[in-house]
This record gives structure tokens, C-alpha cells and sequence, in this order.
């Protein structure tokens, strides 16, 4: 009896300690960013030169996006609890202003976007998920008193690179399906193909998602028939 | 007369024994010269080495004390050890907890591989090394298969950059990004321009200190009681098969545990091949040392490890001076790891039929004498 209790303790142990060396091993990679951000109505501008440091790692400094750049910085951390320490600087690398800010990350959150303008006027999503989880549903929509009605099988492609098929709901199937996407710009391609899987028409969209939207809907008979409010945010 | 005979036996006896690494410090001193490589870049390469495969050497001593020769079935436990590497870069752990957490993994499917692999052993007694050569054969395909069709499909498998684009399997190759060098970089030390994997190295020690402490254990003196003679160490109560399986198991696990410290210094998993020549170079590096299938110790790894890497590092470079082709050196290297391996082994059963000899002249002298002394 005694050596099951030192054994099973023993194994509870080691599982506790598995579980701690994962939390505490955890990659996030956190894309630190000086650029535009709406919220509410509100934008914040980028700053000209900022530097960013997290925890204890080494700063990064950041322009205000010109051309192609995206005044963006891809830092990797461990552990759930950080700290940033914001300094907008001058042209001679002066610090005009400071802000230090600490957040936290949830464990199973791979990929957060922090948005330097949004911090430094404490607007809210300042630091969001990059990674959104869009749900595409081949459903009636109605709008203004018409209903478009669902498309018999539909291949749906998002970002071009990550595919679902979603058939009609009935029988079995619940005319819905998600993919995880990261970041705000993305592009979704729709082919609504006959039951041998023909292709009888397709589209191409673009849409941009909010920093602080995490979950979003996609009706297909809405995005084929250009109806607004084919994008809007998903609720449980 | 007597005297000069005995001394020649002694010298002889020297030569015998330590056959493979007296033709090793020769190849050496023949081919250092020859490679033109500096002091220092040899230096550096032997303390990467010694670090990255002093762990799996060492855990090869612990089947020697046991009398089950040279186990060719660490492989199993790196299969392991990779497994446990698969999962955790699956879940983007980074640093040294994806170290231990790798561990922690792997340990339980090592156990399971080394008992499995430790009973297949006691039916097949004094063939244990061709069994467990075969076993690693078997273990592969089986380990093959769950990563090339299990992985991604049955198991889950998040992470892109490790499936294979089909959607289920893993890559031939793996980046270990995350992990490279985390534990060799613990403790950082520079010496000279030369990295000292410092925390590698103290690892190695606590296993060199293990070892120790573990022979004089009540198991440990079981081991070598089984090692000497089983019926004998039956008669005297010790439980000869559970033993012979306790020093599987552990080696399975010590195996699994050095194949991870090997990668992490590496820094790049061939899913496919890592594994398969880990238990060759291994027992290769052992023999080099001057062990014998049927006695090794500490001395024997750090040994045979510098020795046998040293004809890894500059083989090519003398091929090269030599034949004008790095290529014959390489050739070289390859065909010499394999060669020792079959003179260590021919050695082994042709010094046991000296000794045989030896103990049967010394036996017919003392037979004589008692007869001389009676007339």
C-alpha cells in the first residue's frame, strides 16, 4: 500500500511537472506593430520611430510604414505574464515619451498582435489574438426581405491555402465549417460546384479584419450575391 | 627463464588487450599530420563530440556489467527520444523545459520499448547483441510506420512546419529550432575561442557518478552476479530474468534521454535516419576505447569517443593529402567503423580461447609438479 502511495505521488509529480515545463516552455510570438489603428471610429497614427522592448529581450525599433513596409516586428517569448516598455523617440533617437504596459497570454493563444499607437492612447485591443477563427456557413441569408438560398456544394479556400467543403444542411450535414486564419488582410475564393464536383461559378473577395475581432462569419450565398453584411462577427 | 616468460606473457597480454586502441593512437598519429588541421579546431571538435555522445555511450555499460554484451537496441530508445522531440516542437515549446519535457515524454515509451526488448532478450540468451541488432530493425519499421501514417492522422499534429503537406506523417526533416543548443548554452563558458557545452557536461558527470554508485548497489551486485554466471546468481536467489530486464530498461532510457542531448546539439532531426546508426557508432566508440563485450567502464567511453571521432574529423582531410579524393577518406571512416566493430568481436572470443588455453596449460604444469613432488 505504502509503495503505491510513493508511486502514484511520484507520477502525479512528474505530470505536474510536465504540465508546468509546458506553460512555462510555451512559444508566443508576439508581432509588435506601429501602425494605423481604428477603433470605434477613433484612429490612432503611427509614430515616426519607436523602440520596443519586451521583457527582458532585445529592443526592436520601428518607422512609420512607408511603401511596403509594414512597420511590423516578429519577437518569439515564453511564459504567460509580459512586460513591454514603449519609447517614442525623435530623429536623434531622444526619448520624447515612454509608457511600459504588462499583459497576459493565454496558453493556447500561438500568435498575438500588439499595436503600438493603440497602447500608447490605452485603447482597448491594444494587444489582440492574431490568429482568427473564421466560420463559413452555405446557409439561407435574408436581407431587405429576400432570402438567397444555399448552394447544393461549395469549396471555399481561405487565404489560398487552407480548403473547405461545405454542403447544403440536411442530411447529415450542417452547412457549416472553420479554418484559422492569421492576421487582419485576407482573401477568400469560392467555387460552387454541381454533386461530380463540377466547378459551375467561383468569386474572389478580400476582407480585413478588426485587431480585436477574433471570431468571425462568412455567409457564401450573401458574398455571391454582393449582399452587405456577409461578414460579421460570430457568436456562440 | 620463468621470469622473462612471464614478463613477455604481461607485455603480450598488454598488447592483447588493449589491441584496438594501441591501432587507433596509431592511425592517429599517422593521420593528424596529414589532415593539416590546427590544434585548436581539434580540440573544439572533440569537446562537441564528447558531449554530443558521451551520454549514449554510456549508456551501453550498464547491459556490459549485466553479461548481455554490447546492446544494439539503444536505438529503441532513441526512437523514443524522437518521439517525445516530435511532440514538443508539435506544441512550439521552446528552450530548455522543451528539453525535459521531451524527456518526461519519451521516458515512459522507452520503459515500455526496453521491457518489451529485455524480455525478447531472455529468450534469446547468449545472442543477445544479434537479437537486439534485429530488434532495432523491427522497432524501426514499427516506428516508421506511426510516424509516416499514425502521425497527423490518429495522433494529432498541429504544427505545419513538421507535416508533411499531405495533411498527416511527419518531414524528413526536422528544424529544431527551439531547442538547439538550449542545454549546451545554459551555463555559457568560452575558452580560447571554444565553446564548453558546460550543463552538457554536467549531465554527463551525474551519469558518470550514477554508474559508480549503481555498481555497488544490491542490483548493481545482482547485475554482476548474472553477468558472471547465471546459474550460479539462480542458485544464490537473485531473480536472473527480472535483473536482465532492469539493465535493458535502463539503458533504453538512457539511451533515450542522450539521443535528445544529441539532437539538441545538432540542432536538425532526420525523422527517418537519426536513430539508425546511433547504436553502431555508439558500440564502435565503446570498442575503440579498449572495452570488450564483455567488460567496459567510464574510462573505455571518454576513450574511444575522442579516439573514434578524431578518425571522424580527420579521415577526410588525410584522405584527401593522401589519395588527392576527400571522398576515399570518407569511405575510409565508414568502412573503419564497421571493421572495428569485427575485429573488437573476433578479438573478444579469440582472447577467451587463449584464456581457455592458458588456464588448461597452467592447470596440465600444476598436475605435472604435483606428480614430480610426490616421486
Amino acid at each position: 500500500m505504502k509503495g503505491w502511495i510513493i508511486r502514484s505521488t511520484l507520477i502525479l509529480a512528474i505530470i505536474v511537472l510536465a504540465v508546468f515545463l509546458y506553460i512555462i516552455g510555451k512559444e508566443h510570438v508576439i508581432f509588435v506593430e506601429n501602425n494605423t489603428f481604428t477603433i470605434d471610429g477613433k484612429v490612432y497614427e503611427p509614430y515616426d520611430l519607436v523602440r520596443v522592448t519586451l521583457d527582458s529581450g532585445e529592443p526592436v525599433e520601428l518607422k512609420k510604414p512607408r511603401g511596403r513596409s509594414l512597420g511590423r516586428a516578429k519577437v518569439s517569448t515564453t511564459g504567460l505574464n509580459h512586460k513591454v516598455l514603449v519609447e517614442i523617440l525623435d530623429d536623434d533617437d531622444n526619448v520624447i515619451e515612454s509608457k511600459e504596459a504588462k499583459f497576459n497570454v493565454k496558453n493556447n493563444v500561438e500568435e498575438l498582435l500588439l499595436n503600438i499607437p493603440a497602447l500608447m492612447h490605452d485603447a482597448e485591443g491594444w494587444v489582440a489574438n492574431n490568429q482568427k477563427t473564421i466560420y463559413v456557413e452555405n446557409k439561407p441569408f435574408t436581407a431587405d426581405g429576400k432570402t438567397y438560398e444555399p448552394y447544393e456544394f461549395v469549396r471555399v479556400i481561405l487565404d489560398r491555402s487552407k480548403s473547405l467543403e461545405i454542403r447544403k444542411p440536411g442530411d447529415g450535414h450542417t452547412g457549416m465549417d472553420k479554418g484559422v486564419v492569421t492576421d487582419l488582410r485576407h482573401t477568400l475564393y469560392i467555387e460552387i460546384m454541381d454533386n461530380e464536383e463540377k466547378v459551375l461559378e467561383s468569386k474572389e473577395v478580400s476582407y480585413t479584419v478588426g485587431h480585436a475581432q477574433e471570431k468571425l462569419l462568412i455567409n457564401i450565398p450573401a458574398v455571391m450575391n454582393d449582399v452587405d453584411g456577409w461578414l460579421t462577427e460570430y457568436e456562440e | 627463464m620463468s621470469i622473462l616468460k612471464s614478463k613477455d606473457n604481461k607485455i603480450a597480454r598488454f598488447f592483447i588487450n588493449n589491441a584496438v586502441p594501441i591501432l587507433f593512437i596509431l592511425f592517429a598519429v599517422f593521420a593528424i599530420p596529414m589532415a593539416d588541421l590546427s590544434i585548436e579546431y581539434l580540440v573544439a571538435e572533440m569537446i562537441t563530440r564528447l558531449a554530443r555522445y558521451s551520454f549514449l555511450v554510456l549508456a551501453l555499460l550498464i547491459p556490459v556489467i549485466a553479461g548481455m554484451g554490447m546492446n544494439f537496441g539503444i536505438v529503441l530508445g532513441a526512437m523514443a527520444g524522437q518521439v517525445g522531440l516530435i511532440f514538443v516542437m508539435d506544441w512550439g515549446v521552446m528552450g530548455v523545459p522543451a528539453f525535459f519535457l521531451a524527456i518526461i515524454i519519451s521516458m515512459p515509451l522507452a520503459v515500455f520499448l526496453g521491457w518489451m526488448a529485455g524480455i525478447a532478450l531472455n529468450h534469446a540468451k547468449g545472442r543477445e547483441m544479434v537479437t537486439s541488432y534485429i530488434l532495432g530493425f523491427f522497432i524501426n519499421g514499427v516506428y516508421q510506420l506511426l510516424v509516416l501514417y499514425s502521425m497527423g492522422s490518429i495522433i494529432p499534429i498541429n504544427n505545419s512546419k513538421i507535416v508533411l503537406p499531405r495533411g498527416y506523417g511527419i518531414r524528413n526533416a526536422i528544424d529544431l529550432v527551439n531547442l538547439r543548443k538550449s542545454v549546451d548554452r545554459l551555463i555559457p563558458l568560452e575558452i580560447n575561442g571554444i565553446e564548453i557545452p558546460v550543463m552538457t557536461f554536467i549531465l554527463v558527470a551525474i551519469l558518470c557518478v550514477f554508474i559508480v554508485w549503481f555498481r555497488k548497489t544490491k542490483l548493481g551486485q545482482d547485475m554482476r552476479a548474472v553477468g558472471q554466471n547465471m546459474e550460479v546468481a539462480r542458485n544464490a536467489g537473485i531473480p536472473v530474468e527480472r535483473t536482465r530486464i532492469l539493465a535493458i530498461v535502463i539503458s533504453t532510457v538512457l539511451a533515450c534521454i542522450g539521443q535528445i542531448i544529441f539532437l539538441q546539439n545538432i540542432g536538425t532531426m532526420n525523422t527517418y535516419n537519426s536513430h539508425e546508426q546511433i547504436g553502431m557508432f555508439s558500440i564502435a566508440a565503446l570498442l575503440v576505447g579498449g572495452a570488450s563485450v564483455a567488460k567496459a567502464s567510464i574510462k573505455n567511453a571518454f576513450v574511444g569517443i575522442i579516439l573514434f571521432h578524431i578518425m571522424f574529423v580527420v579521415a577526410p582531410r588525410a584522405g584527401k593529402t593522401l589519395m588527392g579524393e576527400a571522398q576515399i577518406g570518407e569511405y575510409f571512416r565508414v568502412f573503419v567503423s564497421y571493421a572495428i566493430i569485427a575485429i573488437a568481436l573476433a578479438l573478444h572470443a579469440w582472447r577467451k580461447n587463449k584464456e581457455a588455453e592458458f588456464a588448461r596449460r597452467s592447470l596440465r604444469v600444476d598436475t605435472e609438479e604435483a606428480a614430480g613432488t610426490s616421486e
